[in-house]
């Protein structure tokens, strides 16, 4: 048999490109009712919110009849003591859980990523990301009784508690961006920097650092956002006087809503959005 | 002591630069790299030639530390580098997606391995202006590297790996993501730089026309194996393996049987059809038997009218280049002929089905292996 060898080895089946009569039938915008369903769910999501900072601005003690406009409200929260040092709380645990968590995380995504592979790589991702689907109460639950524990053992008490419960549970939500950043990032380019002479540490310093930092950023806020909100955990292992904004609201309101509770809610909606929109711009960075 | 520079610099480039010695790498069951020993010399311009997934980027890698091999070693200059990390090897490497840093200029690109090596910033700065220079992207310094273009990026990755002014330069496929005519533009200036620096290039590419264009020496490969290591000409003049000959250009390969030897050494050949071939035999290969004959389709003409043709066949098609045509046979045997005809062909000859001969010298017949 006789053979001719370069003809016939280019010839590759032309790719089949898709139709734009196909495309518009995936397209989900072009199914019926699919404004309607969109709008209902944007109403669900953010009417209550409207109406919440709507009436903050409200000057009267009522939440549910509009007078006229007014910051009264708010220059009585600014006032109020109490709420000042609830948010200076917040603010101080937040940052505390919120630097321990990325540190933790930024080291987790790390091993799973660029270290060699270990036993039990699989587990460890697991681990790390179990208290996302474990019910928060039991996660408080769970953390109160250890730190009772740790207490009556050591008669050590104060607020580092809190910090310590809120850095625990903020690290699945700092790994998150973290690992996807890193898995995104090409081993080629610290492999480039090994090529180059630079050792193992300089590597990480000069370029795995520096790639990977809007993804460090992003886990942060997210952490700083989960700890600023959370509830249910501060709830359990709070000790007297650790009161932070989420719980000083909860308690204003069993004495009733007020428009001030609302002030200082939109005060942290607004807080929220404008972290999230940070966010948003930070990962528009990463991407180029 | 030897006072002909000719031969001292001939003798310089027997010893070998980096020397693979029955390296075997092995990635869970699969073997990519099968007790492989190769001589690289110093100062030449050395391809590693193969079809996808024939271990030559892995024996890149083994040499530039990225990978460490199962078994054997790799000695650069007589020394054993095989355990040495990567940033601790006197090599360096253009990846063939770049892998330019994107957070740094084109200037910290370029002198980021001299950094890393401590020099001062004075020589840092003489030396990446002096290589970006080299690449003629002197205006680029201040750049970052996603505001250049990819063949820019190319030769910015170029500069960077060559300031350090390695012993050995890899190039994994560097010019793959290059358009046809940057690319040719790249195979010669890769060429030139190689010329000027003097340095050692390991050049990684599964496409046989630019390993033919570029290198000193090519070595073959095939699952994990060297099949035969040469000058562009030996490897193509006289390949010692039958997928050597069907790897590089296009060739004819048809089957017979050696029936005696001509009186100039020559072996005649009864092919399927029944035509007899005068063809190049190797002095160690057996004189008779079952053998194959390569022919390339430059090595055979149409026979003229009154000729007496080696081999005849009838016309399938005709494939037109530019430079000439590649007529189409197909042989009483049945098996396809391809020849290369340069000038205007006689319209007659055109017909599908017309009756053809083609001449092959002897010289351009050879028996494989």
């Amino acid at each position: 048999m006789a053979e001719i060898s370069a003809a016939a080895r280019d010839r590759t089946p032309m790719a089949g490109t898709r139709s734009p009569a196909r495309r518009r039938m995936r397209d989900l915008r072009a199914m019926p009712g699919f404004s309607a369903v969109a709008w209902a769910c944007i109403v669900a999501l953010y009417l209550p919110i409207v109406v919440l900072v709507v009436f903050s601005f409200n000057d009267n003690r009522s939440v549910v009849r509009w007078t006229e406009f007014s910051w009264r409200w708010y220059e009585a929260a600014f006032a109020n003591e109490a709420i000042r040092g609830a948010a200076w709380t917040s603010l101080k645990i937040a940052a505390v859980a919120t630097l321990g968590a990325t540190v933790a995380a930024t080291m987790a995504a790390l091993a799973t990523t660029r270290g060699p592979r270990f036993r039990g790589r699989a587990l460890a991702l697991g681990i790390v990301n179990q208290p996302l689907v474990i019910p928060e109460i039991v996660t408080a639950i769970a953390t109160l009784s250890l730190f009772s524990l740790i207490k009556r053992l050591t008669g050590v008490n104060g607020i580092g508690y809190l910090m310590l419960a809120h850095t625990a549970f903020c690290i699945p939500f700092a790994f998150m961006p973290v690992r996807a950043r890193l898995e995104d990032m090409t081993l080629t380019l610290e492999q480039a920097a090994a090529d180059l002479y630079a050792t193992p540490w300089r590597t990480f310093r000069l370029v795995t650092l520096p790639l990977l930092a809007p993804g460090i950023l992003a886990g942060a806020m997210l952490a700083f956002v989960v700890s600023l909100d959370d509830v249910i955990i501060t709830l359990m292992i709070a000790g007297p006087g650790e009161t932070t904004l989420p719980i000083y609201i909860l308690g204003a309101i069993r004495r009733g809503i007020t428009p001030e509770i609302n002030a200082v809610s939109t005060i942290l909606v607004g807080v929220s959005v404008l972290l999230v929109l940070l966010l948003f711009w930070v990962q528009r960075q990463m991407r180029k | 002591m030897d006072k002909d520079p000719q031969r001292q610099t001939d003798r310089a480039r027997q010893r070998p630069a980096i020397a693979a010695r029955r390296l075997t790498k092995r990635f869970g069951p699969i073997e990519a790299l099968k007790d492989l020993s190769l001589d690289i010399r110093e100062n030449e311009f050395f391809t590693l030639l193969g079809p996808s997934g024939c271990g030559k980027t892995t024996l890149l890698r083994l040499i530039a530390g990225f990978e460490l091999p199962t078994t054997g070693r790799i000695e650069l200059d007589g020394e054993d580098i095989s355990g040495l990390p990567p940033h601790r090897r006197p090599v360096n490497t253009v990846f063939q997606n770049y892998a330019l840093f994107p957070h740094m200029t084109v200037a910290e690109n370029v002198g980021f391995g001299l950094k890393m090596l401590g020099r001062s910033r004075s020589e840092i700065a003489r030396r990446s202006a002096e290589m970006l220079e080299l690449v003629e992207l002197g205006a680029m310094a201040g750049r970052r590297v996603e505001q250049l273009s990819g063949g820019q990026q190319q030769r910015v990755a170029l500069a960077r790996a060559l300031a350090p002014a390695p012993r050995v330069l890899l190039l994994d496929e560097p010019l793959a993501a290059l358009d046809l005519k940057l690319r040719k533009a790249m195979q010669l200036e890769l060429k030139k730089l190689q010329a000027e620096t003097g340095i050692t290039f390991v050049f990684v590419t599964h496409d046989q026309e630019e390993a033919l264009t570029m290198s000193d020496r090519i070595a073959v490969m095939r699952a994990g194996e060297v099949l035969q290591v040469g000058s562009p000409a030996e490897i193509y003049d006289r390949p010692a393996h039958r997928f050597v000959a069907d790897f590089i250009g296009e060739i004819n390969i048809l089957e017979g049987r050696i029936e005696r030897m001509s009186r100039e050494g020559h072996a005649l050949v009864r092919l399927g059809g029944g035509a007899e071939i005068e063809a190049r035999l190797d002095p160690e290969l057996p004189r008779h038997g079952a053998v194959s004959v390569a022919v390339r389709p430059e090595g055979a003409r149409l026979a003229g009218a009154e000729e007496a043709a080696t081999i005849e066949g009838r016309l399938e098609h005709v494939v037109y280049f530019g430079s000439g045509s590649h007529i189409h046979l197909r042989l009483a045997s049945g098996e396809p002929f391809v020849l290369r005809h340069s000038g205007p062909v006689d319209p007659q000859h055109l017909q599908p089905g017309a009756r053809l001969g083609a001449c092959i010298a002897p010289e351009q017949a050879r028996v494989l292996a």
